[in-house]
C-alpha cells in the first residue's frame, strides 16, 4: 500500500535568508506582527482575568516578537503601575507615546502617573491630550477634574465632573469631587445635594459624610453636621478626622465639654497629628486652663515646628500666663510662618 | 502718760467702704423668733450659738465673719427664721463671699416684708456687689421711696451716689477691658485684709500689709474690731511667692503701719506710721544692708492733718501724696509738689477738681517710666467703692483726665492700691472678689493686649479618590486585538502510480472534535488545491476523487508551531484497480468480539460510497489479528470480523454478490508482532479488489 505523504513547512523567519524577496519579507513580517499580535491578545485574556503576572508575561513575548509593538507597552504599563513600579511603568508608556502618538489611552496613564506624582500642572495637560485624542472614558473628565481641582480652577472640575457623571450616572466619587467643586464655590446647598448623592451610589465613601458635615456647618446646621461626622466615625472607627471635626463643630457652638472630649480622642487616635493637639489647647484656653493649653500646643508644634496657627494661639495661651516676651516669639515666628494677623498681635510686643 | 490717736491706713479706706456707710440695723434674735416650737431636740446648741454670734455681730464690722460662722450653725436648726438670715446676709455683705448675701436677704424680705428698714438698702448692696445693677437700682429706689416727708431728712444721700455707680457699673460691665486678674494665693493673702502692695525696684521682693493676727496674744482694736496693721515681706521663686516675713523690727513698730513706696534705687522706704499726727509718711535710709529707725518726712508736705499715701515721680523731682489738710475738695484729696530751684519741695498744690472729688481719693502710684499717676477714688464714674483710675500728663504738662480702668480691674467693691509694673503688662493691686481668702486679697493683674482669635482647624479631605484603590479606577480592561489566525493549506493531488494530478478531487477537512466538516475544497485542472481552515488544531482530512480509492489522514496542525498562514499538504491516491488493497484504519471491534463499534460508522460509510459509486468493483473484506492467542482462534475472529464489515455493507444497499469475506489470523502481519504497536497495526480490516 501506497504511503500518502503528510508535509508541514517549517518556519522560515524572516531574519534568516539574504536570498528572500522583498514580498517574502513583507510576509514575514506580517506572520511575525500578526504572532505578537496572538500573544498579546493572550497577555489581554490574562489581564480580564486579573491574572497580572501570565499576562505581563504574553506581553513581555509579544514585545519580544516584535518590539515596535506601542499596546503590550501600554499594557504592561498598567500592570506596573498596579505593582506601584512606578518607574518602570513611565518608561513603557512612554515608549508606547513614542511608538504611536494617537493612543490616547497611553497619555491617560502618562497622565495618571504624573497624578500620582504630584505633578498636576503636566497630568491636566497629558489628560486633556487623551480625550483630545479620543479616549473619552469618564474617568477620563473625572481625573482631569481631579487636576482641575488641585490646581484651584473650580470652575473647570465642576465641569469635568459634571461631564463624568454624564458618561457614568451613578459614578459615586465623581458627585462627592463635583460636591467639594461646589463647597470650593461657596454652593453649600449645592454641594450638601451632591455628597448626598455619592452616598446614595456608594455608601462607603466615608469623606462624603465628613464632607457634607462640614457644608452643613457652613450652612449654620450644626446639629445635622454632627450627625455625619458621628456616621462617618461609626462607618470607619480609625477616621479620626470626623472626630476632630464633631470637635470643631462642638467648638464653634461654644460646647467647649464636649470639644475636650473629641480633641482628646483624637490625639489618642492619631498621636502624630498635629491639628488634634491645637484644637485640644485653644478648647483649654476657653476652658481656661492655660497651662493645659500651653502643653497641648508645645506638642503640636513639636510635631509640626512649620504649624503657624499653633504659634498663634500658644501665643495666646502665654499671654493668658503673662509670659509676654514668649507669647511675643510665637507670635513672631506665626508671621515668618505666614499667618499675616499675627502682625498686629506683636505691635503690643514693642 | 501720753495718750496715742491711732490711726490705721485702712482705716480711711474701709471707712470710705461705702457697704456699710449707712449702719445696719442691729435686730436683735428673740427666742421666740428663733425656736421652732415642735423641734427641741437640738435648740440648746443653736441658741448658744445665735448668742455667740450676736455678741460678735454687735462687736463691729472686723468680727462680723466670726458672727457669720455661729448664725449660719444656728441657720441648721431653723433655716426659716427672717431675722437670722437678715442676720447671715449682712454678715455675708461684709466679707468677700458676699455673692451668698443675696439669697439670705432675698428670704429674709419673702418672709417679712418689713424685716428691717434697710432691708431694701441692703438687698440693693447685694445686689450692687454682684453686679445685678437693675435690681439694685430698683431696691435703692425701694429704700428711698420707704421714707416719709417727715422723716426724710434720716435719708442717706450716699443712696444716689450709689444709684449713679449702678448706672455707670452698667456701662462697664458691657465693655470689659482685657485681663486676667489671679490671687496671689494662701502663702500671701490671709483670711483677714491684705493690701497694699509694693514690689521692690529689682522685682524680685513684695512687701503689702496685712491685718492678720501675728501673735496669738494679739487684741483687736477697737475702732474697727480688727487686728493691727504689720508690713509683710515675700521673696519670689520663679513663678510664686515665698512664705511672707514680717518685716524687720526696725519698720516695725508698736503702732499701724503700712508700706507705702520705695525710692526708685530701693535704697528708701517710705511707710505709713498711724500714731504720728493722726497719719503720718515716715521715711527709713538703707545703710549697709539695714534700715535705719524711720523718721517723719521732712519738707511742707505733712500737716496735722492726715498724710496717706506718696509716690514720686521716676526723678523724685515731684511728688503725689494722699492728705486731707487744708484745700481739700472733699475728703481725702491728691496734692502735688516738686522740687523747686533751691532743691526744696514746693507748697503743696491741691490737684483741681477734675482730678479730686467731693470724695475721697486714696492710693497714688507713679508709674515707674511713664508720667502716668494711678489712684484710687470713689467718685468719677466709680462702679462702687473705690476704683482705680489712671491720667496721663502730655508734652506740655497737662494731665489728662482720670479714666476708670474699668471691668474687671473695677468692682462695686474697693479696688485699691494699684501698682503697674515697667512693662505695662503686669499690676498689682488690693480687691475684694469671688473666692477670695477673706477680706481684702492682694491679686496681680495681667494685662491683655487686644483681642486675639483662637485658630481651630478643621480638616477634610474634600477629595475621595485617594480613597479608591489604585487598579479600581485607573484602570481599563483592554480589548483582544483583531487577528486573522486562518491557516491556508494548499496542494495537489497525484496519481500514486503515474504522478499525473488528479483534478476534481475532493478534500474535506473535519473539526475532529466536533466530528463537523469544517472546510471542503476541489482540485484544479492542474491537481492543485487551497482550502482555508479556521486555525492550528487538529483535523481529519478525507480525500476522494472518481476511480480512486479514498484517502483519510489526520493532519497534526496543532502540534505544529505554525507562525505562518499557509502550510502545503500534497497528496497521492491509488487508482481502483483490481488487486489493490486499502486498510481500513477507523473500523474498531469490542474486545475479542466481532461487534463494531459506533465510531466505525464514518469509515463504513466511506467504504459503502465507493462500493456505491463504483458500483462494478467487487471486494474481498479480510479480517487479520496479532498473534496472541491460538491461530484457529484468530482464524475464527477475523472472519467473523470481515463478515460484520460485509454485513453492514449489505445493510447499506450493496448487493452481497459483490463482496467476499475472509479471515487470515495472523498469517498476513504488516508489522513486527513482537511490539504492541504493530500488533495494533496487524489487528486490521482490509480490502481488495477483486474485479471492476
Amino acid at each position: 500500500m501506497k504511503q500518502i505523504l503528510l508535509s508541514i513547512l517549517t518556519i522560515l523567519l524572516a531574519f534568516n535568508s539574504f536570498s528572500q524577496n522583498p514580498n517574502s519579507i513583507e510576509n514575514e513580517i506580517k506572520e511575525i506582527r500578526k504572532n505578537a499580535s496572538l500573544k498579546y491578545n493572550e497577555g489581554v485574556r490574562f489581564a480580564k482575568e486579573g491574572k497580572y503576572t501570565e499576562a505581563h508575561k504574553k506581553f513581555d513575548q509579544s514585545l519580544f516578537l516584535y518590539s515596535d509593538f506601542a499596546l503590550p507597552y501600554l499594557e504592561r504599563a498598567k500592570i506596573k503601575i498596579i505593582r506601584q513600579e512606578f518607574d518602570l511603568a513611565m518608561n513603557d508608556v512612554a515608549k508606547a507615546i513614542e511608538l504611536n502618538d494617537g493612543l490616547g489611552e497611553a497619555f491617560y496613564i502618562r497622565a495618571y502617573m504624573k497624578l500620582l506624582m504630584n505633578d498636576h500642572q503636566n497630568a491636566l495637560t497629558d489628560f486633556t491630550h487623551a480625550i483630545q485624542k479620543g479616549f473619552t472614558e469618564s474617568e477620563s473628565y473625572y481625573y482631569r477634574g481631579l487636576m482641575n481641582f488641585e490646581l484651584g480652577d473650580y470652575n473647570s472640575s465642576l465641569i469635568d465632573f459634571t461631564l463624568a457623571i454624564d458618561k457614568n450616572y451613578d459614578f459615586a466619587y465623581a458627585y462627592n469631587e463635583r460636591a467639594s467643586s461646589k463647597r470650593m464655590l461657596g454652593d453649600f446647598h449645592g454641594a450638601i445635594h451632591d455628597y448626598k448623592q455619592a452616598l446614595a451610589y456608594d455608601s462607603t465613601i466615608i469623606v462624603a459624610y465628613d464632607n457634607r458635615g462640614s457644608c452643613k456647618i457652613k450652612t449654620g446646621d450644626f446639629e445635622g453636621a454632627i450627625e455625619d461626622y458621628t456616621k462617618a466615625f461609626q462607618k470607619d472607627p480609625e477616621y479620626y478626622l470626623a472626630i476632630n471635626n464633631r470637635g470643631s463643630a462642638y467648638y464653634q457652638m461654644s460646647n467647649y465639654e464636649l470639644a475636650l472630649k473629641d480633641f482628646t480622642k483624637v490625639t489618642e487616635m492619631n498621636k502624630e497629628y498635629a491639628p488634634g493637639y491645637n484644637n485640644l489647647g485653644i478648647t483649654k484656653i476657653q476652658l481656661a486652663n492655660y497651662l493645659g493649653a500651653e502643653k497641648d500646643l508645645d506638642k503640636a508644634i513639636e510635631l509640626d515646628p512649620e504649624y503657624g496657627a499653633a504659634y498663634v494661639n500658644r501665643g495666646y495661651a502665654k499671654e493668658f500666663l503673662g509670659k509676654f516676651p514668649a507669647a511675643c516669639a510665637d507670635w513672631k515666628m506665626a508671621i515668618e510662618l505666614g499667618i499675616e494677623e499675627a502682625e498686629k498681635y506683636i505691635t503690643e510686643c514693642e | 502718760m501720753r495718750i496715742f490717736k491711732i490711726t490705721i491706713l485702712s482705716l480711711f479706706i474701709l471707712c470710705a467702704n461705702s457697704l456699710f456707710s449707712k449702719a445696719q440695723e442691729n435686730l436683735k434674735i428673740k427666742k421666740s423668733d428663733f425656736k421652732i416650737e415642735i423641734k427641741e431636740v437640738g435648740f440648746k446648741d443653736a441658741w448658744k450659738d445665735i448668742k455667740e454670734g450676736e455678741k460678735l455681730f454687735t462687736a463691729g464690722l472686723g468680727t462680723f465673719p466670726n458672727a457669720l460662722v455661729y448664725y449660719l450653725k444656728a441657720n441648721k436648726y431653723n433655716s426659716e427664721c427672717a431675722k437670722l438670715s437678715y442676720k447671715i446676709g449682712v454678715c455675708y455683705l461684709a466679707t468677700d463671699k458676699f455673692y451668698y448675701a443675696t439669697e439670705y436677704l432675698e428670704k429674709a424680705y419673702l418672709k417679712d416684708n418689713n424685716i428691717a428698714d434697710d432691708v431694701h438698702l441692703m438687698l440693693a448692696r447685694a445686689y450692687h456687689l454682684n453686679l445685678d445693677f437693675d435690681n439694685a437700682i430698683e431696691n435703692y429706689n425701694a429704700y428711698y421711696n420707704s421714707f416719709s416727708v417727715k422723716n426724710l431728712e434720716k435719708y442717706d444721700i450716699s443712696v444716689d451716689k450709689y444709684i449713679k455707680e449702678c448706672k455707670y457699673g452698667q456701662e462697664l460691665v458691657n465693655s470689659p477691658v482685657r485681663v486676667i486678674i489671679n490671687n496671689l494665693g494662701e502663702r500671701i493673702n490671709s483670711e483677714f485684709d491684705d493690701y497694699n502692695p509694693v514690689l521692690h525696684p529689682n522685682q524680685n521682693l513684695l512687701y503689702f500689709t496685712s491685718r492678720c493676727n501675728v501673735d496669738k496674744k494679739d487684741k483687736r482694736l477697737k475702732v474697727d474690731n480688727k487686728y493691727k496693721e504689720n508690713i509683710f515681706i515675700s521673696e519670689q521663686a520663679g513663678e510664686l511667692w515665698r512664705k511672707p516675713k514680717i518685716i524687720e523690727n526696725k519698720l516695725d513698730s508698736k503702732s499701724n503701719e503700712s508700706l507705702l513706696t520705695l525710692s526708685s534705687d530701693g535704697s528708701k522706704i517710705f511707710l505709713y506710721n498711724g500714731e504720728e499726727n493722726g497719719g503720718d509718711i515716715m521715711v527709713s535710709e538703707l545703710k549697709k544692708d539695714s534700715w535705719k529707725s524711720p523718721k517723719r518726712i521732712s519738707g511742707r508736705i505733712l500737716s496735722k492733718s492726715k498724710e496717706t499715701t506718696i509716690t514720686f515721680s521716676p526723678d523724685e523731682s515731684e511728688m503725689f501724696f494722699v492728705s486731707n489738710q487744708y484745700g481739700t475738695i472733699g475728703g481725702m484729696d491728691i496734692f502735688y509738689s516738686k522740687i523747686d530751684a533751691k532743691g526744696k519741695w514746693t507748697e503743696p498744690m491741691n490737684m483741681n477738681a477734675a482730678i479730686n472729688t467731693p470724695y475721697d481719693e486714696e492710693a497714688v502710684y507713679w508709674h515707674p517710666k511713664v508720667d502716668k499717676l494711678y489712684f484710687s477714688s470713689q467718685g468719677h464714674n466709680s462702679m462702687g467703692g473705690f476704683d482705680v483710675f489712671v491720667m496721663e500728663r502730655d508734652i506740655n504738662g497737662v494731665w489728662s483726665s482720670p479714666e476708670n480702668l474699668g471691668y474687671p480691674i473695677n468692682t462695686p467693691s474697693d479696688d485699691i492700691f494699684f501698682k503697674m509694673d515697667e512693662t505695662n503688662k503686669h499690676a498689682y493691686y488690693s480687691s475684694v472678689r469671688d473666692n477670695g481668702y477673706g477680706g481684702k486679697d492682694l491679686y496681680k493683674v495681667i494685662i491683655l493686649g487686644e483681642e486675639k482669635m483662637l485658630k481651630l482647624k478643621t480638616d477634610d479631605i474634600y477629595l475621595a479618590w485617594n480613597h479608591i484603590p489604585i487598579d479600581d479606577l485607573f484602570y481599563h480592561v483592554p480589548s483582544e486585538i483583531k487577528v486573522d489566525t486562518a491557516l491556508f493549506m494548499v496542494g495537489m493531488v497525484t496519481d500514486s502510480k503515474s504522478g499525473e494530478s488528479i483534478k476534481l478531487t475532493k478534500i474535506e477537512v473535519i473539526d475532529l472534535e466536533l466530528s463537523q466538516v469544517v472546510a471542503t475544497g476541489l482540485t484544479d485542472t492542474a491537481g492543485m488545491y487551497q482550502i482555508k481552515i479556521p486555525k492550528n488544531k487538529d483535523y481529519g482530512v478525507e480525500v476522494t476523487a472518481k476511480d480512486y480509492l479514498f484517502f483519510v489522514e489526520i493532519a497534526y496542525l496543532s502540534q505544529k508551531q505554525v507562525v505562518k498562514s499557509k502550510i502545503t499538504v500534497n497528496f497521492q491516491l491509488d487508482k481502483i484497480d483490481v488487486g489493490a488493497t486499502m486498510v481500513l484504519n477507523n473500523i474498531f471491534f469490542e474486545t475479542n468480539k466481532a461487534t463494531i463499534k459506533v465510531e466505525s460508522t464514518t469509515e463504513l460509510e466511506r467504504l459503502a460510497n465507493l462500493l456505491i459509486e463504483n458500483p462494478t468493483i467487487r471486494l474481498e473484506i479480510s479480517g487479520h489479528t496479532d498473534n496472541v492467542g491460538s491461530f484457529r482462534a484468530n482464524q475464527k475472529l477475523s472472519e467473523s470480523r470481515a463478515k460484520s464489515v460485509v454485513d453492514y455493507m449489505v445493510s447499506k444497499g450493496v448487493g452481497s454478490s459483490r463482496l467476499e469475506y475472509k479471515g487470515y489470523s495472523f498469517n498476513q502481519p504488516i508489522a513486527d508482532n513482537n511490539t504492541a504497536e504493530g500488533r495494533g497495526k496487524n489487528r486490521r480490516v482490509e480490502f481488495k479488489v477483486l474485479s471492476k
